[in-house]
């Protein structure tokens, strides 16, 4: 409530930026007053007024399945890339990796857009949508690859860094001593060690996705509930906009973002105890 | 010096030569714009129009209202450089200060775990906290410059203040400071003798991380049409355009330009990934550094 009512705490007196917290308290005052007869959650774009439960929840799947489904992705690609690779493969895949890194997503993004098109005059070959509309699906390949790109590099290198570490850890040499191949004891032993680390440094992944939703949802234009906030609650960009500014709208869409966060980490904390079930054999 | 750290520093101070000399580097004055000119060939007269495709006459090309794209680059680094220098060192002098402070004062905090809070990015909350003022302002110039650099210096606080906190928590923990103490050594002598020059090489390092941070975060704001310097928002048609032409913002402005003249946004892209590139290669470069001189340091 307090970050969407930031807009509303400064007015310009004669040039000058003023805090005013009068509109920002009316505000909060009437979202709270709103949710006891449910006009908190609604909202006019155009001429129309809707209610944001129902137009919210295909919103709300749409960033679900591109955060889940490429992060799953991105995660079980790195995780097996970085038990797998070792000496100069490694070190190739993991400078591929720090490049991928230091690319910002919007650039990335843009890139891929460009590339599209630049292949696709060139050769008549068309690698993929460069955005979406009504007549394509949710899922376009360049936002899929560009929301598992960053995972993956990210995984990738927690778990090469972790991996080595385990290896010389007693349980796995002393594994290993006792004749257990090396395949085996990369899965079992090093395996399980790994995942606890990825879980740790979910929170991180999770907050550098949710960044990269805002920005490819945005750029490919896909129909997810970060975009629904500067399409719907910042849509009023002409004089007077401060009075377009929805705030109930802004309020609801950040909460949706908050709960796809939470959403997003249970799943994630879900699957990956599954992993590690499934590679120490427990139940 | 390592070959990252040169690499670096070599862009970094072309770039900054550029953003102070811009006249030295087009031929075109700022603003200047040609929407339609006459070249006179074998077969006669012929008439172009803009947006010109790059050319010897327009080495970048110009965008679609004639403006030479050299030349709104050459004149867009300051701002963009300016604000990204500006808003990390803010933020280091800032969050080093206010986290060797409160290293001193208590001990570090436990690690809280997760916070629902990290699933708004902080360019968002930026977006939100500078709408008011970019779009069509009346805080033109620096004034809105010096506005949205302290806005972006205050959002990223909290992690700089840790870390800084951390740090010097770590540096208070070693021998040497408890023999200082032990030897009756007070708080602000053990800082200035002990702490301050292991500081200030973190403070180097945290600076040089902190400019990439700052130039996403500035690219961030430019996709969603907050640039700095301001957004000028005309009617009838509405059109949006960066008031300062910073380099970051023409890639907000030309990417939907992707379909027709290309040229228009590979010429800012590539500008911005030159600067990124010198960031980049500095902060790699300074914790290159550091991690040769700890070697020596260990081996001694």
């Amino acid at each position: 409530m307090l970050v969407a009512a930031i807009p509303l705490l400064f007015e310009n007196h004669g040039g000058r930026p003023v805090l005013v917290l009068a509109p920002a308290l009316d505000a909060i005052g009437g979202w709270l007053r709103g949710l006891a007869d449910g006009s908190s959650f609604e909202y006019r774009y155009g001429t129309t007024v809707w209610n944001f439960f129902e137009t919210a929840p295909l919103y709300f799947m749409v960033s679900f399945l591109y955060v889940a489904l490429a992060g799953s992705l991105g995660l079980a690609g790195g995780m097996v890339l970085g038990l797998t690779l070792r000496g100069r493969f490694a070190a190739v895949v993991l400078s591929v990796c720090n490049t991928l890194f230091a690319i910002p997503d919007f650039i990335a993004a843009i890139l891929l857009q460009l590339v599209t098109i630049v292949i696709l005059d060139a050769t008549g070959f068309k690698l993929g949508r460069i955005s979406y509309d009504s007549t394509s699906g949710f899922l376009l390949a360049l936002p899929f690859a560009l929301m598992t790109m960053y995972p993956l590099a990210f995984s990738f290198r927690t778990v090469l860094r972790k991996s080595v570490e385990a290896e010389r850890e007693p349980f796995a040499v002393y594994a290993l001593a006792k004749g257990l191949d090396k395949r085996t004891v990369r899965l079992r032993h090093v395996g399980a060690a790994v995942v606890p680390a990825i879980s740790e440094e979910l929170p991180t992944l999770l907050g550098i996705m949710q960044t990269n939703l805002f920005m490819t949802e945005y750029i490919f234009a896909l129909p997810g509930i970060t975009r629904f906030l500067f399409r719907v609650a910042f849509s009023g960009r002409r004089p007077g906009w401060l009075e377009y500014y929805q705030y109930p709208v802004a309020v609801a869409v950040l909460l949706g973002v908050l709960a796809l966060f939470l959403a997003s980490w249970v799943f994630f904390k879900l699957a990956l105890n599954l992993v590690r079930r499934a590679i120490t054999g427990e139940r | 010096m390592n070959a990252r750290l040169a690499a670096g520093l070599t862009i970094l101070v072309l770039l900054v030569v550029v953003a102070i000399f811009p006249w030295a580097f087009t031929s075109w004055p700022r603003g200047y714009s040609d929407t339609l000119r006459s070249v006179e060939t074998a077969d006669g007269t012929e008439w172009l129009f803009a947006p010109e495709a790059p050319s010897a006459f327009y080495l970048f090309g110009t965008d679609q209202y004639g403006y030479d794209i050299l030349t709104r680059i050459v004149w867009g680094f300051r701002w963009t450089l300016g604000c990204v220098f500006l808003v990390a060192a803010a933020r280091v002098l800032i969050g080093g200060a206010a986290g060797a402070i409160r290293a001193l004062v208590r001990k570090p905090g436990r690690d809280r775990g997760i916070s629902p809070l990290a699933g708004i990015p902080g360019f968002v909350i930026a977006f939100f906290a500078i709408y008011p003022f970019t779009i069509n302002s009346r805080l033109q110039g620096w004034r809105l410059f010096l506005f949205q650099c302290a806005v972006l210096t205050a959002l990223d606080l909290g992690p700089i203040v840790g870390s800084m906190a951390a740090k010097t928590s770590r540096v208070l923990a070693t021998p040497f400071v408890e023999a200082a103490s032990s030897a009756g050594a007070g708080r602000a002598w053990i800082f200035r003798r002990h702490v301050m020059p292991f500081l200030a090489e973190e403070l180097l390092e945290s600076f040089a991380d902190q400019t990439v941070a700052v130039l996403q975060l500035v690219g961030r704001l430019g996709v969603f049409m907050m640039f700095v310097g301001g957004t000028v928002l005309t009617f009838d048609p509405p059109l949006l355009d960066s008031a300062t032409g910073e380099i970051a913002g023409l890639i907000g402005l030309y990417r939907l330009k992707l379909l027709g003249a290309r040229w228009m946004l590979a010429w800012p892209l590539a500008s911005y990934l030159v600067v990124l590139a010198g960031m980049r290669l500095f902060a790699s470069g300074l914790h290159e550094r550091e991690r040769r001189m700890r070697r020596l340091y260990d081996a001694r």
